[in-house]
């Protein structure tokens, strides 16, 4: 009776042992990838609610003429901060992760509108010809991801100045949160999470510019724009 | 195979004692009279208002474990999502007041005023992000023939509700080539700054270009300095004060002795020796 007991602490301890070496999984020296991964489109189950479709007006052509990094640190994308969950934390250890090139990375995400049926066209100038368009400059305001109980948060804001009609600018920030669990915090789940906020952020912008193909206003700001 | 269990189970129980040892290390006289210069480095890794989705506790009320744990991170995930709209509007317009600038403007400060921190200050920087371990490590061998170095790691928040604006602070100081640091501590700082609706809190901190929000940004830091000067100084706990305090949006009540009399703020320490700047008005 005694011995299967101690197997059953020796291995809860082994596993507890484990997961703290698993703990700082994360790579310093190496620079997150920055590698564009969209998550598949979600698919309606049998019987379950109905899924949200996002579909841009036939030959709807969305022009991005220029697209940069203008995130405040271009260093670092996250961090991996230890604290215990107690009224007088604070942090007991810090380790940033530095970012890869995040300029391609938006770029990538951008062109992945195609999915909802634009015709994205990247670092080209309009042209005059195209009926149903929608113009915009972009810029990547903020990409960082973090640590929060047992879970990888991203936090990624897009910037979008609309050339509207008239000549007129109207600019909007898109934000997207990713979440997902935490197993290792490992470089490779931070991207991951990083996408995720990418992509929320990404449809909501594709969301106005279908609009705007269509030759509806752009949609009021939502609170924070 | 029980050998390696009972080696095991050391192991772990060293680790957990380790981690229930009392983190405050106060600055000893020895220590502090070896000191005739200190680098600081203050680093704040995060880039905005960080906030996430609230452990809703399934794990806990399950008996915990695996499953526990991964119902918890799905219903986190789907209530990330439901956020993102708040969230939005918070960040949002906040996102052009960056702490790390009005840190390094906290920080010259205290450069220029004379005594105002009791080790003498031979560079600061406010870091983006923390160095690698290895420069780190470089770093703290390098104090055997140079400058002590006193790292200030802190995290900025709004607590839920938008009740109150909080710095939690660790300062760790190195020297004389040790790999142990010879003064560790935990500083938190906070001020109220809800009332009304979330609008009226947003509009209110980013009123003229964001002079609110800049102001206790600025504030945060010379505090949370000034605190640690005093208890490197050795600054002696006095009488048991009382204050409010938001935690994870609720306002609670914390007691301590207080070691520094300022109009308007009180400051103690907590019976594990962590330190507290909180305003008096609090509600």
């Amino acid at each position: 009776m005694k011995k299967p007991h101690l197997h059953r602490v020796g291995a809860a301890l082994f596993a507890l042992c484990a997961m703290a070496g698993t703990a700082h999984a994360l790579t310093e020296g190496e620079p997150l990838s920055m590698v564009y991964e969209p998550a598949p489109e979600q698919a309606q189950r049998p019987n379950g609610p109905p899924v949200e479709s996002l579909r841009a007006p036939q030959g709807c052509t969305l022009y991005l003429p220029t697209i940069e990094d203008a995130r405040s640190n271009q260093v670092h994308a996250g961090h991996l901060t230890l604290m215990l969950p107690t009224v007088h934390a604070t942090p007991r250890s810090v380790q940033s992760l530095r970012s890869g090139d995040a300029g391609a990375w938006t770029r990538d995400a951008l062109l992945s509108t195609r999915r909802y049926g634009f015709r994205t066209v990247a670092g080209a100038p309009v042209s005059p010809a195209a009926t149903r368009q929608a113009t915009a400059t972009v810029a990547l305001r903020l990409a960082h991801a973090w640590s929060a109980g047992l879970n990888l948060v991203s936090h990624v804001v897009l910037k979008a100045s609309y050339r509207l009609p008239g000549g007129e600018v109207a600019t909007r920030l898109y934000h997207g949160m990713g979440t997902r669990a935490n197993w290792a915090s490992g470089n490779s789940e931070f991207m991951s999470v990083l996408n995720l906020g990418m992509e929320e952020a990404v449809r909501g912008m594709a969301a106005d510019a279908a609009a705007l193909c269509e030759g509806k206003p752009l949609p009021a700001p939502a609170a924070g724009q | 195979m029980l050998r390696f269990l009972l080696a095991l189970a050391a192991l772990s129980a060293a680790l957990l004692l380790g981690a229930c040892a009392p983190f405050h290390r106060p600055l000893a006289a020895a220590h502090r009279a070896g000191v005739r210069e200190v680098e600081v480095r203050v680093v704040v890794a995060q880039e905005s208002f960080m906030f996430s989705a609230q452990a809703p506790g399934v794990s806990a009320a399950t008996g915990g474990g695996l499953i526990g744990a991964l119902i918890d991170s799905s219903v986190q995930q789907s209530r990330q999502k439901e956020m993102s709209a708040e969230v939005g509007a918070i960040v949002g317009p906040l996102l052009d007041y960056d702490y790390r600038f009005e840190a390094g403007l906290a920080l010259g400060e205290l450069l220029n005023a004379p005594n105002a921190f009791p080790l003498k200050i031979a560079s600061s920087q406010v870091l983006a992000g923390m160095p690698p371990k290895a420069e780190q490590d470089a770093r703290i061998a390098a104090t055997k023939t140079g400058p002590a170095y006193l790292v200030l790691l802190l995290q900025y928040a709004l607590e839920p509700g938008l009740g109150a604006f909080t710095t939690r602070t660790t300062a760790l100081l190195w020297q004389a080539g040790n790999s142990e640091p010879s003064y560790r501590s935990a500083i938190i700082f906070q001020t109220p700054i809800g009332g009304g609706t979330r609008a009226a809190v947003i509009r209110r901190l980013t009123a003229n270009d964001g002079r609110v929000i800049q102001a206790v940004m600025r504030d945060s830091l010379k505090q949370t300095l000034h605190v640690l000067g005093m208890d490197m100084a050795g600054a002696r706990s006095g009488a048991v004060r009382t204050a409010r305090f938001n935690v994870n949006g609720a306002w609670v009540t914390l007691a301590g002795n207080s070691f520094d009399e300022q109009p308007g703020r009180v400051v103690f320490r907590d019976q594990d020796g962590a330190m507290y700047s909180v305003r008096s008005t609090a509600p």
